[in-house]
């Protein structure tokens, strides 16, 4: 055995003989009581180094915080986790946290890009949409990526109380605080975006920049070299294209509306090949094809509507799970219309008609509360 | 934070890393509660400062809560990579990484090893309580890398491996601060006994 030669420092380094004496087990006793018997004259510095290990360890382990210390360090985190909690997808909350609520004016967009591998990670060069994006964004704002690779649409909600519901597949880039409302998208998602003119809105991607300011459109683009697509659903967008050679072009940043302005049933087509903007005919056709997310169809038009069945539309449009206690609510039916409503704000009105409350956990809404109809 | 599940409080750091990288906010909760202990005592051994401990490990973990998504799969240990963050960041904080750690480093390599022959002959039992307290004032003493070594090699239970990843430096530099500080310890002992002796003479005149 190479610790019949062991000065006591020797033994002190012995990772297995301080191991035999903070987590002494039957092994370990096994063991050093064999070294022991046949080493007896080591017996003393084996008990010394005992001790020495013993101390090192409470002495060296003797700067825990206090109570108090932790308490605070817990708050602050906590205060950050809910300060971020607004833009981080489906964070377990309360409702009361959803103070903007009261913001009742929306604007919904859907846009939709190639998902054929175009995302500027993979490529040697940014395009030239994630370069706009990152040059406005202040360079102390954390981004976040959030991607879907699930089957089921993800709904994100953005920090000024706009929604996402990313399809399957796609990809959005925003600040953490939404101090600049702009966002970078790669791939297909519906935007519910909450109206405030002094802020516009103004969603990136490959090509072209669209900035909302008062209606809702759908942009689609199938592989990096196929066209993108815009139309409007509710409300107001102007599109722009963000092509390099055009130094001339507008900047989308700007307050004014000077790109193509889309109103509902209008759509534009960006040509990756000729960088040109066209204008479109057909709006509905857009929303109608297959693979374009449920929300993007939905119209939200509730009249009378079963409670189950809400709560059907709402899981479906949102790729969430609504658990209700159906024999009290399972009789209550709704009537109003929801549409351009961020997903918060939809539940809100709906639970604000219940008298019920809600809260989310991952992707679960829980309604508690409520009255039974009749 | 929530108010832990019994369920997590006794999950592996595995599990808890499993549910905190699908935004489960009770498994962060858990990790917090399991290691900003012991992270406060590893980083009072690199900065006396408190409040720049208490930052250091809330930035730690906001970040890690930032980034749940986009964190490793296959993370060996929670606690490993909570300590090394930790310790950059500090660091950081202090903004003196590069200034004092190369000259410290040379310093920590010259080792002359004790031979054990020398050292066997005085195994002594000494107070339990008087050892405790030499440990404790050496340790305050020690030049701050062997101290922050010995913690994560007593205290912590890292190996070397680690210890060395941690503190970015080779496993021989850090086999070096843990043999200069128990070296110390040694030589201080018996440097503690003579003035002992001492005391004990000038009392008896």
């Amino acid at each position: 055995m190479k610790q019949a030669f062991y000065s006591l420092i020797d033994f002190l380094e012995d990772s297995d003989f301080v191991s035999w004496v903070k987590y002494p087990d039957d092994v370990k006793d096994t063991y050093w009581r064999h070294f022991l018997e046949q080493y007896p004259a080591k017996k003393p510095v084996v008990e010394a180094a005992r001790q020495y290990v013993l101390a090192l360890v409470e002495q060296t382990g003797q700067q825990l915080p206090t109570e108090a210390q932790s308490q605070s360090m817990r708050e602050v985190i906590q205060q950050h986790l809910q300060d971020d909690r607004r833009a981080i997808p489906f964070v377990k909350t309360s409702r009361n946290n959803w103070r903007w609520l009261q913001i009742a004016a929306t604007v919904t967009l859907v846009v939709g890009l190639g998902i054929g591998g175009y995302w500027y990670t993979n490529q040697e060069k940014p395009s030239v949409g994630y370069q706009h994006f990152t040059k406005s964004a202040s360079p102390k704002t954390a981004l976040s990526v959030a991607r879907n690779d699930d089957d089921k649409p993800l709904t994100i909600s953005l920090s000024d109380g706009s929604s996402v519901v990313l399809q399957p597949g796609s990809r959005l880039s925003y600040p953490n605080k939404l101090k600049q409302r702009e966002v970078y998208l790669e791939g297909k998602a519906f935007f519910e975006v909450v109206k405030d003119p002094s802020r516009p809105f103004i969603v990136y991607t490959r090509g072209v920049a669209t900035k909302v300011l008062g209606t809702s459109f759908f942009v689609n683009a199938p592989a990096s070299d196929q066209p993108i697509k815009v139309a409007v659903k509710t409300g107001k967008v102007a599109v722009y294209s963000l092509d390099p050679d055009e130094s001339k072009a507008p900047e989308p940043t700007g307050p004014e509306l000077t790109g193509m302005v889309l109103t509902p049933n209008q759509s534009a087509e960006y040509r990756t090949d000729s960088h040109e903007l066209v204008r479109g005919t057909d709006t509905l056709s857009t929303f109608a094809e297959p693979g374009t997310l449920a929300v993007a169809r939905q119209s939200f038009d509730f009249d009378e509507t079963p409670i189950p069945d809400v709560f059907q539309t709402l899981e479906k449009a949102y790729g969430v799970d609504i658990v209700y206690k159906e024999p009290i609510l399972g009789k209550c039916s709704l009537s109003a219309t929801l549409i351009g409503q961020p997903f918060h704000e939809k539940l809100s009105v709906i639970c604000k008609a219940l008298e019920a409350n809600y809260s989310i956990q991952g992707n679960q809404v829980f309604i508690t509360g409520g009255h039974r109809c009749q | 934070m929530a108010n832990l599940p019994t369920s997590l409080v006794n999950a592996s750091d595995q599990q808890l890393w499993h549910y905190l990288r699908q935004g489960d906010e009770s498994a962060f909760t858990a990790i917090f509660e399991r290691y900003h202990r012991t992270l406060y005592n590893y980083g009072s051994k690199l900065t006396a400062d408190s409040s720049l401990i208490e930052d250091a490990i809330q930035e730690v973990f906001i970040d890690i809560w930032r980034m749940h998504a986009t964190l490793s799969a296959d993370i060996n240990s929670i606690k490993f990579y909570l300590y090394r963050s930790l310790r950059r960041r500090i660091h950081r904080m202090q903004e003196k990484y590069h200034s004092d750690e190369r000259i410290d480093e040379v310093a920590d390599e010259a080792t002359t090893p004790i031979s054990a022959t020398e050292e066997s002959i005085q195994i002594e039992q000494e107070s339990r309580v008087l050892l405790h307290k030499r440990i404790q004032e050496l340790i305050t003493n020690l030049p701050k890398r062997q101290a922050e070594a010995l913690t994560l090699y007593y205290f912590d239970d890292f190996s070397i491996h680690d210890i060395a990843q941690i503190m970015d430096v080779n496993e021989k530099s850090v086999r070096n601060f843990i043999h200069r500080a128990l070296t110390s310890l040694r030589q201080n002992r018996n440097w503690l006994i003579g003035s002992l002796l001492i005391l004990w003479l000038l009392m008896s005149l």
